[in-house]
């Protein structure tokens, strides 16, 4: 008797592809931080394996408990002779335990996932925040504010009164096809310049873009949270949204929103109204860095030498195996000055609100990458998903480093710009 | 199950954090990377020293505990399988590189190091270890050494065995022993270290490992031949070592694991051919390209249809992806893998491949074959879904005929993933019973008390017959066919 609700269990064919090899292990950051079979990406397919062939209950202590220490990196899948698609397992799971919570549960985590789903809200919230920066109330309350606590008030980014949506939503012209771009909803409000420096370059590359005011988030933060409903319906409305903006491609700069776009297509399988038209939409998403490097840049590239690395997202080189396109694009900035990164692909712990929920295990691994980031000698280094950004800027700002993390995107309309002045 | 004095007992020689015996802790170390064997042990303990390990076995003789030893669990035979309610011994604590003697070109390790790490680790002062298992990115080197594994390399390199030149070893009893030194001759009596390698646990609980290094090549050249048939390879094979050449690497995939192979990763090999060699040369930049070339030509010779030449390290990647990708697209073919293991003499290779063929055609089940044809050890891959009673039924008669082909062709049952569970019945039926019980003494000589490993190469006597005793009730049935 199997100890998942049918709808949406842990997909059987995922967890009977698992042959046990154990090449996962030395991949995924948490079996490395504690050495134990069950916080390992084969140890956690068990444990799903078990509850779902009723061999434990969905209970289990240690069953929550591994489903939320993970960190969704899916550095397994990268590493998975037998291609088992552990996103798909990971976030039913999270599903199903999701159902079981208590509702004041279930209704603290949908309230912060539902401000993600209101960009106006959002918007506000963001000025509030702004305002909040400008008044010297944060810095006041950052002086008194308590050991972890001082740490999450650190890990705020710094925002701006407006967002992406007020600088550059809606069409503009171009010749050489028609591009729609994600604004996003961290992204939108947090990352404008990213989202500028998108637009940017796609214009400059003589393309029609389109970013639609009304756009909804693409709800990778639901999906990858275990709320696929809730995902399925933002990935509904997205879809709906580029149909009536019909573009060729739809480009976007955060690896987490493209990771889930890409597989719209799968979340969308079982509901015949929308299969075909998620499976026409996941084909034309790319993110951006692979959407540039596939086309010929005209104006080309300008060469900066300059101390440059890159690190890979996980939701990129993972989710999305684009491994190698940024690293052509910052190579051909850099020149001479780009370096290789250690363990370049291994999770910086930012992971979401991972390193909210767990900060100790988020703290030891964006040591790890920042160390590593210092051992390359670089002065920049190139950070392709919201995330990462927030994670590693607030690291680097932590221990007091002269190192810029900046989005790809941006490095390259930099010096785009720099070579037209 | 063990009683709650017991219990404390463990937790007090090596710390409570080492100990897990919730049932839900333990779920996940209940298999290896064998398809198809799963069984709870009644606890698992994470040593940390010699002396703890020592401790332990002590305590399990007193009590009448059985321990496995375990690393990363990716041995290929269920050797790390708890049987008969056993404890399982981690060795992942103990995962230290303690030396790099470049005067004596040796390296001492723990245990639990994975062999990767050491390969970085020595290659970065321009020596080389060369045995690297499939798994080396995962395993360790005390599983290395208990499975005496071998890798890609064993026809020119040798496998664990040649490398091991000293071990200190926790035995059954409890004892600390060591044996061998850094001296490459060393005679001062029996070898007991060459005796320990490959015993799969049963003898004792390496500690420290003592391995030689070799100078690392300074180049390496990789090619790559297509050939009409599996023939034609395998006179090519024979051709090299006659004319002679050793390459460091002599690798085949038949057709069935190409066609798997161009279909997963659509590289561009032939699917009509019959089967494709990878051939590496190292050493000496001239030597490794002339031998090289003339492995080429003699491909050529023999009816190859391509051969490609790598010119760089980069092309030569590219052309082993074929070979590393062999296992991976096999696996995604169907559910379940069970990976077959056995060698044959080297000049035997196409009657094996021409065997398996036939056995594969008889159980109507999809076989891959590739391996290492330098060395005759065959990777005939078998695919099903375990699930499917009728296909594991087939299955297991392949892979009990599979077996006899080989010994019939004068080869092994096992050429480096060990007997463990899954060829233990096998050993017994197809061993020189004299050898057989030779084993036996010498297993009850060492462990008296029946501690290590129950259940693993051989039982010990008494024999038990029909179903193993289970924990818990929640093992699957082993691979029942292969009970005589």
């Amino acid at each position: 008797m199997s100890g998942f609700e049918e709808r949406d269990a842990p997909p059987q064919e995922q967890l009977n592809n698992c042959i046990r090899c154990g090449m996962c292990l030395p991949t995924c950051p948490t079996y490395v931080l504690t050495g134990k079979e069950r916080s390992s990406p084969r140890g956690r397919i068990s444990l799903i394996r078990a509850v779902s062939e009723g061999n434990m209950p969905i209970e289990s202590s240690v069953f929550e408990q591994e489903m939320g220490d993970c960190l969704g990196c899916l550095g397994c899948v990268t590493s998975c002779p037998a291609g088992v698609q552990y996103g798909q397992l990971l976030e039913s799971a999270r599903d199903q335990l999701w159902r079981r919570w208590p509702w004041w549960k279930r209704a603290l985590g949908s309230l912060v996932l539902a401000l993600f789903d209101r960009p106006r809200l959002l918007q506000w919230s963001t000025r509030a925040l702004f305002l909040y920066q400008k008044s010297g109330i944060s810095a006041l309350v950052g002086s008194l504010l308590p050991g972890k606590l001082r740490e999450f008030h650190r890990l705020l980014p710094l925002v701006q009164w407006n967002g992406s949506r007020q600088l550059v939503a809606g069409r503009t012209g171009g010749q050489r096809g028609r591009v729609g771009v994600l604004l996003g909803c961290v992204m939108d409000v947090v990352f404008v310049k990213e989202n500028v420096a998108t637009v940017n370059v796609l214009r400059r590359q003589g393309f029609q873009v389109e970013a639609p005011a009304e756009q909804p988030c693409c709800g990778a933060l639901h999906a990858h949270s275990g709320r696929l409903d809730w995902a399925r319906s933002q990935a509904r409305r997205m879809i709906e949204t580029f149909e009536k903006h019909p573009v060729d491609w739809i480009v976007v700069n955060s690896a987490g929103c493209g990771a889930l776009m890409k597989q719209y297509g799968h979340l969308l399988e079982d509901d015949p109204v929308w299969c075909d038209r998620a499976a026409s939409f996941s084909a034309r998403v790319r993110d951006v860095q692979e959407f540039l490097d596939q086309i010929d840049l005209n104006p080309p590239l300008p060469r900066q030498l300059q101390p440059l690395t890159y690190h890979d997202a996980c939701h990129l080189a993972h989710g999305q195996a684009v491994r190698q396109a940024p690293r052509r694009l910052l190579k051909q900035l850099a020149g001479e000055g780009y370096r290789e990164l250690a363990e370049a692909d291994l999770c910086c712990g930012s992971a979401g609100t991972y390193n909210v929920t767990h900060f100790e295990t988020a703290s030891r691994l964006l040591d790890r990458k920042l160390d590593a980031i210092v051992a390359s000698g670089a002065l920049r280094v190139g950070v392709a998903n919201p995330g990462c950004l927030l994670q590693i800027r607030y690291g680097l700002a932590r221990r007091g480093l002269k190192i810029e993390a900046e989005h790809p995107v941006f490095l390259l309309d930099e010096a785009w710009r720099k070579s037209e002045e | 199950m063990l009683n709650s004095r017991q219990l404390q007992q463990l937790q007090t020689l090596v710390g409570t954090q080492h100990v897990l015996h919730e049932r839900d802790d333990l779920w996940v170390y209940g298999h290896d990377a064998t398809a198809m064997m799963r069984h709870l042990p009644a606890a698992v303990v994470s040593p940390g020293s010699a002396q703890e390990i020592a401790a332990v076995l002590q305590f399990a003789n007193q009590e009448g505990l059985k321990l496995v030893p375990r690393g990363s669990g990716t041995g290929l035979s269920g050797g790390s399988v708890a049987l008969e309610g056993a404890v399982v011994l981690s060795l992942l604590r103990l995962n230290k590189l303690i030396e790099i003697d470049r005067a004596n070109m040796t390296a001492l390790v723990e245990p639990g190091l994975i062999t990767a790490q050491l390969h970085q680790a020595v290659e970065a002062q321009g020596l080389f270890y060369p045995p690297d298992p499939g798994s080396m990115k995962v395993c360790t080197l005390g599983g290395n050494v208990a499975e005496n594994a071998g890798g890609l390399r064993g026809l020119k390199y040798g496998v664990t065995r040649d490398y091991v030149m000293g071990l200190e070893v926790v035995l059954p009893e409890g004892q600390v022993m060591w044996t061998g030194s850094k001296c490459p001759k060393d005679v001062a009596g029996y070898d007991l270290k060459q005796l320990l390698v490959g015993s799969e646990g049963t003898l004792g609980i390496f500690t420290r490992i003592l391995v030689k290094l070799l100078p690392k090549p300074r180049a390496k050249r990789t090619l790559l031949a297509v050939f009409p048939t599996m023939e034609a390879a395998a006179s090519t094979v024979a051709d090299i070592i006659a004319a002679p050449i050793i390459p460091a690497t002599l690798e085949f995939l038949d057709q069935i694991t190409l066609r798997c192979v161009e279909d997963f990763a659509h590289i561009g090999l032939p699917t009509d051919a019959g089967a494709i060699l990878l051939m590496e040369s190292d050493g000496h930049p001239e030597v490794a390209r002339s031998e090289a070339e003339e492995m080429g030509e003699l491909a050529r010779k023999n009816g190859a249809t391509q051969v490609t030449l790598a010119q760089n390290e980069e092309e030569g990647l590219q052309l082993a992806a074929a070979r590393r990708m062999a296992f991976p697209a096999l696996a995604r073919v169907r559910p379940t893998t069970v990976l077959e293991d056995v060698s044959v003499p080297r000049s035997r290779l196409v009657e094996m491949v021409q065997a398996v063929r036939r056995i594969a055609a008889a159980s109507g089940l999809m076989v891959g074959t590739f391996g290492h044809a330098g060395d005759g050890n065959l990777h005939p891959t078998i695919l099903l879904d375990e699930r499917d009673a009728d296909e594991v039924r087939r299955m297991e008669a392949a892979f009990e005929q599979i077996c006899q082909a080989a010994l019939e062709l004068g080869g092994s049952l096992t050429g480096e993933h060990g007997v463990g569970l899954l060829k233990r019945d096998f050993l017994e039926r197809f061993s020189d019973p004299g050898a057989l019980e030779m084993m036996r003494r010498f297993r009850s000589v060492m462990d008296p008390g029946q501690v290590l490993n129950p259940g693993k190469m051989f039982q010990q006597r008494p024999r038990r017959e029909g179903q193993l005793p289970v924990h818990g009730g929640q093992c699957q049935p082993l691979l029942e066919g292969l009970r005589p």
